[in-house]
């Protein structure tokens, strides 16, 4: 397993060597790709409803949280030179696609990092909904190749692209193993070149989506919701994760009870 | 366990606050509805004061020395007797307002369990007198207080009825005594009387009578046997000189007319010692001597010479035959004297016998009299404790205190059941969330999870509120408080429409009387 792990490891980095070097070629090519990509029209109301804090300037303790979670992540992934991440929980509900988007605005704020954030919740994708998105490709006509990147990706500013879903797939694990969506995801990594890529994964516990498509990411986070995460879903998760990939850390989400009260 | 804990716990509380409202205005709710279903139930008491004898024992006795609390116990038990309790349950209507009477045993037992004797501890004075307080409970006020005061009068009835009745019981064992004694002794009596009339001659107390008796007949025999005597001498001497010399040695002096003179002759002597021999009396003395000598010369010289010799036979004839009578009047009065004498002899000789009869009949009659008297005696006493008694001055029970109908409830005690029904739901409320809370093995805090994980959490995202949430504390209170108050009026509701809660109520209460 280590040395599975360490051989990927091997060959992402000759990939990565091999991107740098077509780096001055390409850059303008995934710069045009980027442009290409429909802009996101968000409503502001909607968002906050949704609870989305981290487009905003307004202060709100989440805000600092999320921003806190970028930074570690971004700290992360650049110590190991990862660049996918999974998020994911035990169950659903626990707040994975607000996390994510939250995390996903934040990242965004970083002007020199692109963001790439794809609904891989296939069974019941929220992530259009949370965002008020109406007409949109269904994502796994992405993931068979079958449209391109324009077609579902939309851009937020500059520097997020995020891939959102409506329709459920039924055999969702089975799209998730295929080397079709394998390919497709390496494909669009390849010409969008962003920094970070997100994936909002469904529930650990409630299906093999999640361990299907983690030999695909160098990380994971966990999003463990306060008075709903039980201690023993979280410390199941926590292993089977460390196990398979890297687990960056696990997030407490929801928690009505703050202990620390910093105030600016 | 920290500020941190402390908050945290707090703050769970404050986060079930819903619930712990709920379960406790549920459980007021309840309390105040039992409280206010419960019948109330008054208390009326009466107190009566159990006391010594009034009148000092040493003076005069009361007939029932009965300890004053030993027959209040008695009166007790004999008041709260199956019969008793049911008279006084129909005279009084106690049961009037249960729809269907219940069954005498139910009476009686609830009876009982209704009425309290209480004595009352008067503190170490208490030595001769007690009070004794006798409650009852009842659905009215009025009731209890009349129940009560029934009671004391049954009992005040009871006592007196006993201690006269025991009084009166006295005098009449005495009065029979008495009756019997005396018709004993009037028995004894004529017995004694009857006896004394059968030997009336050998009574002992006529002894020194019949002994006098026949010391003087014996001493009269001795003079008759004398006198026969002499009269024998004397008839021997008269035969003798008559036939010497045919004349009576004392024939002068036989004639009347001689024996005058001598006598005559005798006081004329007399009676010139005292007078002189010319008085009044001297002289007719005189008189009378010499008319008589001449009466006398003239007689003999008449006399003398017709009939000296038949004369003188026929005196001596006379003579003869008046001694001769006499001695045998003389023998006459010797045999009855004799016989009397025997007769007081026998009479005497046959008294100690009869006095022995006499003294045992007088001994019994003794016995019986002195039974007699000290039964007199003592029904005296018996009749004057008979008067203690009717006169209530014994050992008695006085009331202190009537029942007066009380003003509140002896029970329930509203607030306090209420109260108790707050605090109650509010202690099934924190139980209830702590159970809650024990069951939930959710992560509530990033301190949880760092324990299990060995470090902390990534980050942790406080709960973000929308602006619909910012807004809902309100509408939240108000779903709280709405919640809240939908329980209480729920059961209240149900109280009203569906009234067999307050039976149900009433029987659970009686369970947990009746249990505890």
């Amino acid at each position: 397993m280590e040395h599975s792990k360490a051989s990927r490891q091997d060959l992402l980095g000759s990939e990565r060597l091999l991107e740098q070097t077509i780096l001055a070629c390409s850059r303008t090519a995934s710069e045009m790709v980027w442009e290409r990509l429909p802009p996101l029209r968000t409503d502001s109301r909607s968002l906050a409803r949704n609870r989305i804090v981290t487009t905003t300037s307004r202060p709100n303790p989440a805000h600092a949280a999320f921003d806190i979670i970028r930074t570690k992540l971004l700290q992360g992934l650049t110590e190991h030179n990862w660049t996918t991440v999974a998020i994911t929980s035990p169950t659903p509900g626990c707040g994975k696609t607000n996390v994510a988007l939250n995390v996903a605005f934040s990242l965004a704020n970083q002007k020199e990092c692109r963001t790439v954030l794809i609904d891989l919740d296939l069974k019941r994708p929220q992530l259009a909904k949370m965002l008020g998105i109406e007409a949109v490709q269904p994502l796994e006509s992405f993931l068979r190749g079958e449209t391109d990147i324009a077609d579902v990706f939309l851009r937020h500013g500059d520097n997020l692209a995020i891939g959102a879903n409506r329709q459920p797939v039924t055999f969702s694990a089975e799209l998730l193993q295929s080397r079709e969506t394998v390919r497709v995801l390496q494909d669009m990594r390849q010409r969008m070149d962003p920094h970070v890529i997100l994936f909002d994964m469904p529930p650990m516990l409630a299906n093999d989506d999640v361990l299907a498509f983690l030999p695909n990411v160098d990380c994971a986070l966990l999003v463990a919701a306060a008075e709903q995460s039980t201690l023993d879903e979280v410390d199941i998760c926590e292993q089977e994760l460390s196990e398979r990939t890297n687990l960056l850390g696990v997030v407490l989400n929801k928690c009505r009870f703050s202990p620390e009260k910093y105030g600016y | 366990m920290n500020a941190a804990d402390i908050r945290f716990y707090s703050s769970i509380l404050l986060r079930r606050m819903p619930y712990l409202l709920a379960i406790t205005a549920a459980g007021l709710t309840i309390a105040v509805i039992v409280a206010f279903v419960l019948p109330s139930i008054y208390r009326a008491s009466a107190k009566i004061l159990v006391e010594a004898p009034q009148i000092p024992a040493e003076l005069a006795k009361s007939t029932v020395p009965i300890e004053a609390v030993q027959q209040l116990q008695i009166i007790r038990q004999e008041i709260t007797t199956r019969d008793d309790l049911l008279a006084l349950a129909d005279k009084l209507d106690i049961y009037a307002q249960s729809e269907e009477r219940p069954t005498d045993e139910d009476i009686v037992d609830d009876m009982r369990s209704r009425i309290t004797f209480e004595e009352v501890e008067l503190g170490a004075t208490g030595a001769g007198a007690s009070v004794v307080s006798i409650a009852f409970t009842a659905p009215e006020p009025y009731l209890a207080a009349r129940v009560v005061n029934e009671l004391v009068d049954l009992i005040l009835a009871r006592q007196q009825q006993q201690r006269t009745g025991r009084a009166a019981d006295t005098l009449q064992f005495f009065n029979q005594t008495v009756a019997r004694l005396g018709s004993d002794l009037n028995q004894v009596e004529a017995e004694i009387l009857k006896f004394k009339n059968a030997n009336t001659g050998t009574l002992p107390e006529s002894l020194g009578f019949r002994r006098n008796q026949q010391a003087s007949q014996q001493e009269r025999l001795i003079a008759l046997q004398r006198e026969e005597a002499d009269l024998l001498s004397k008839r021997n001497n008269l035969a003798e000189s008559y036939a010497l010399t045919g004349q009576l040695p004392d024939a002068e002096a036989v004639t009347p007319e001689q024996q005058m003179l001598e006598q005559l002759n005798r006081a004329l002597v007399d009676q010139l010692a005292i007078f002189s021999e010319t008085s009044p009396n001297i002289v007719a003395l005189r008189t009378r001597i010499t008319s008589l000598q001449e009466a006398l010369r003239t007689r003999q010289s008449q006399g003398a010479r017709p009939s000296t010799g038949s004369k003188l036979h026929s005196a001596f004839e006379v003579q003869l035959t008046y001694i001769n009578e006499r001695l045998q009047a003389i023998t006459q009065e010797k045999a009855a004297i004799a016989e009397s004498i025997a007769a007081l002899k026998t009479s005497i000789d046959a008294t100690p016998a009869s006095e022995t009869v006499l003294n045992s009949l007088e001994r019994n009659r003794a016995n019986l009299q002195m039974q007699y008297n000290t039964a007199i005696a003592r029904r005296a006493e018996a009749l004057i404790g008979q008067q203690i008694e009717n006169r209530s001055d014994g050992g008695r029970f006085s009331v202190l205190e009537r029942a007066t109908p009380p003003e509140a409830p002896e029970s329930p005690k509203r607030r306090r059941i209420a109260l108790m029904g707050a605090l109650g739901g509010l202690g099934l409320a924190v139980a209830f969330v702590a159970l809650l809370e024990f069951l939930n093995g959710t992560i509530r805090r990033p301190l949880e999870l760092e324990r299990m994980l060995g470090h902390k959490p990534v980050a942790t995202i406080p709960y973000i509120t929308t602006a619909d949430e910012i807004r809902f504390p309100v509408k939240r209170a108000l779903a709280v408080l709405l919640s809240t108050a939908a329980i209480p009026i729920l059961l209240i509701a149900v109280y009203l429409f569906y009234l067999p809660l307050s039976a149900a109520a009433q029987n659970a209460y009686r369970w947990l009387a009746a249990l505890g």
